[in-house]
């Protein structure tokens, strides 16, 4: 090899090192001729243009290069006159989301011939993030404190524009807001020239039927004829209003005396229960009305001045008490309705104070079987701690609870404790019986709830035996049916609850998703006693021996009680004889 | 590189060939390519390949060539590269170029077969 050849290898391997070094270069790096053609470019020059070298040689480097996010080239000019401006720089962003930004910088190589150009595009994304992050962030800040104001001036708008509604769309009565302005401005004037008079909160009842089975709709023209009736029903100067929803309220003026009302409401209901058709069906439509009176009409509950609010609240509190009672005649509020309210109240309290505490207090009672004596398991019966460290039974809350929609936590509750109990029983496998409101068997999801307690708990859902009452049956059956099933498929048994108090059939055992049913204590203290009752809970046990349902016998106290159901195969009973119901904290008692 | 044809195996065969040497410089081509692409040999022999290749790919060419001598690694070997290659008369040809290298006692050869290909305005030529 000669000296020449040498040189050249040399200087050969001496540019491959060069050229190495600069494609390990961050930055991307390119030469172009003096019309911008690329010459010659570095790796993350090829990964910025997303092209493999060959298809980028010679070709446009203005071209090559991508746009900025809002479209502009990276480099502003043409090939033409690329060469004819001097060395140059900017900062463009390529990318929003995650954040690219590039400088590119460019310089003319002074005495090439020919003529050529090196470009350096370097991300500096990291340098400016934190400026950029700051400055965006402070633009959201100003956008979403825009925002905020539009909407505080919209509502503003909003609550403008309804307080100019005093009319119910769809009846074209007064609405709530009209309501009250008539009533302030009733009471005012009382106090100048007193005026007796009586409001009238009429609640139309299974209105809801109407819109479930016919439509919203029906449900409208309801609300209209219904109206209408309302309206031809009162004097001229009475008031008609709707409140919202069922609810309508009428004011009575001029009364002679407080019992006028009473006739007012029989007119009312007279009126609205004519006939209305509907879906080829004639139904009788009827109010639940309550009456407050007002004025020289006399002394309805506690007396002194009355707000319009408080007005409406004694008739809708009064309205509440008829519907209760099924009363088809108009219920006056009186002060064993006040009482009656202010115990509500007070339970209500202590009820959502026990269930935020969670000190709702449970008592199992003993569940025997009757042929061995031994104990099989435990009904849960909760507890409500009241004023006094009183503990009051279910029959003083539990309807509150529904009432309150309160009843799905409260069950949920009593059901956690419940399966906890059941980890406490000593290895032994006693089951536990849940008492559940016709509400909650309603309640989406009521199923998944149970078992995912079951299983939160640990406790085998076989273990579990929901007592329900036929109610829950009857009223929905479709839904409760399925409700059941699933939770019958789980493991979960099904006990009827109360069993020949209500509506029980002895044909319908059949058909009922039930695996056992519990006979009341009514037929048990009967046994012996009284004969027809007696050949009943005969009947009851043969049949549920031979569709293989279970039977338990509640209330049974004396050892002839628990021998004569021994007698008649009846399989499982409780009652004081064999344990009452016990604070859970002292553990089941063995009662033999 | 397995499967890869010898330098021998491209000469030998029909398509237009020419052989280089570490420095660059042409050793031989074959009929083929003096018939396709106009050169003669005493043209070429002698010569910087860089001859039959357009001007925007030579600086690319001479580092590569350069950094393959450094480091014994290229991306360009062994399988077809689509370029320009300019004919005697000035003009271009796509061919498909397939370049293989070979260390001897005198250092690295390099042999490539140019088969021309139909022209394709996407490779090889200036869209910008």
């Amino acid at each position: 090899m000669d000296q020449e050849s040498t040189l050249i290898q040399q200087l050969r391997r001496t540019l491959g090192r060069m050229e190495a070094a600069m494609g390990a270069i961050h930055d991307a790096l390119a030469i172009s001729d003096e019309q911008g053609r690329l010459l010659w470019c570095n790796d993350p020059f090829l990964q910025l243009c997303a092209r493999p070298r060959l298809q980028c040689l010679g070709r446009s480097i203005l071209w090559l290069l991508p746009s900025s996010v809002s479209g502009e080239p990276l480099i502003q000019g043409s090939e033409s006159s690329l060469l004819a401006t001097p060395s140059g720089s900017r900062i463009v962003e390529l990318r929003q989301n995650p954040l690219q930004v590039v400088e590119i910088q460019w310089d003319p190589i002074p005495d090439e011939e020919p003529p050529a150009v090196v470009f350096c595009l370097r991300d500096i994304s990291t340098l400016i993030s934190y400026q950029e992050l700051w400055a965006r962030s402070e633009s959201i800040q100003q956008r979403s404190q825009e925002i905020e104001n539009l909407n505080a001036r919209l509502r503003r708008s909003q609550q403008f524009l309804a307080m100019q509604v005093r009319e119910c769309p769809v009846t074209g009565l007064p609405n709530r807001r009209g309501l009250m302005e008539h009533l302030e401005k009733t009471l005012g004037q009382a106090e100048e020239a007193p005026d007796a008079f009586a409001v009238l909160f009429c609640d139309l009842n299974r209105f809801k039927e109407v819109n479930d089975t016919h439509g919203h709709d029906a449900g409208d023209e309801l609300l209209i004829e219904i109206s209408r009736r309302l309206r031809e029903a009162t004097r001229q100067g009475d008031m008609v209003s709707r409140l919202g929803g069922d609810e309508f309220v009428v004011v009575s003026h001029h009364l002679q005396r407080g019992s006028q009302a009473q006739e007012i409401a029989e007119r009312l209901q007279q009126a609205v229960g004519q006939a209305w058709h509907v879906g080829g069906e004639v139904l009788h439509p009827s109010l639940s009305i309550g009456i407050a009176l007002a004025g020289s009409a006399g002394s309805t509950g506690s007396s002194g001045a009355l707000s319009a609010q408080e007005l409406i609240r004694r008739a809708d509190q009064a309205m509440y008490a008829a519907k209760a009672g099924h009363l088809l005649s108009g219920q006056f509020f009186d002060d064993s309705l006040a009482r009656s309210q202010e115990t509500s109240t007070r339970i209500l309290q202590a009820l959502r104070q026990a269930i935020a505490r969670r000190s709702l207090t449970l008592h199992l009672q003993p569940i025997v079987e009757l042929s061995s004596g031994s104990i099989s398991g435990h009904e849960a019966l909760v507890r409500l701690p009241g004023e006094d460290g009183v503990l009051l039974s279910p029959d003083h809350f539990i309807g509150h609870a529904e009432r309150s929609r309160l009843i799905g936590q409260l069950g949920l509750q009593v059901l956690e404790q419940s399966l906890l109990s059941r980890r406490r029983s000593g290895g032994r496998e006693l089951s536990i019986a849940v008492n559940v409101s016709p509400i909650e068997l309603t309640e989406p999801g009521f199923a998944e709830r149970v078992l995912e307690a079951c299983s939160r708990a640990g406790v085998n859902p076989a273990r579990l035996q929901l007592e329900i009452t036929e109610t829950a049956i009857i009223s929905q059956p479709a839904s409760t049916a399925e409700v059941l099933s699933s939770l019958r498929q789980a493991g979960v048994r099904i006990h009827l609850d109360d069993f020949g108090t209500g509506y029980s059939s002895l044909s319908l055992l059949s058909e009922l998703p039930v695996d056992g049913i519990k006979i009341d204590r009514s037929f048990t203290a009967a046994l012996g006693q009284d004969r027809s009752r007696t050949a009943v809970i005969q009947a009851i046990t043969q049949l549920c021996r031979e569709l293989g349902l279970s039977v338990i016998a509640e209330g049974i106290e004396t050892e002839a009680q628990h021998q004569h159901l021994r007698g008649l195969s009846c399989h499982y009973g409780q009652g004081y004889l064999f344990g009452r119901p016990e604070p859970l904290d002292d553990g089941p008692r063995d009662p033999r | 590189m397995s499967g890869t044809p010898s330098i021998q195996a491209l000469q030998n065969g029909d398509a237009p060939f020419v052989l280089a040497d570490n420095n660059g410089n042409v050793l031989a081509v074959n009929a083929a390519f003096v018939v396709v692409y106009g050169w003669k040999p005493d043209e070429l022999i002698g010569q910087p390949i860089t001859l039959i290749l357009p001007e925007s790919f030579r600086m690319s060419h001479q580092l590569g060539f350069s950094r393959y001598q450094s480091t014994e690694r290229s991306q360009v070997l062994g399988h077809p590269l689509r370029l320009a290659t300019i004919c005697r008369d000035g003009s271009e040809i796509i061919s498909e170029h397939f370049i293989v290298a070979e260390k001897g006692e005198a250092g690295w050869r390099f042999g490539a077969t140019l088969t021309p290909l139909p022209a394709d305005p996407a490779v090889g030529e200036n869209t910008g």
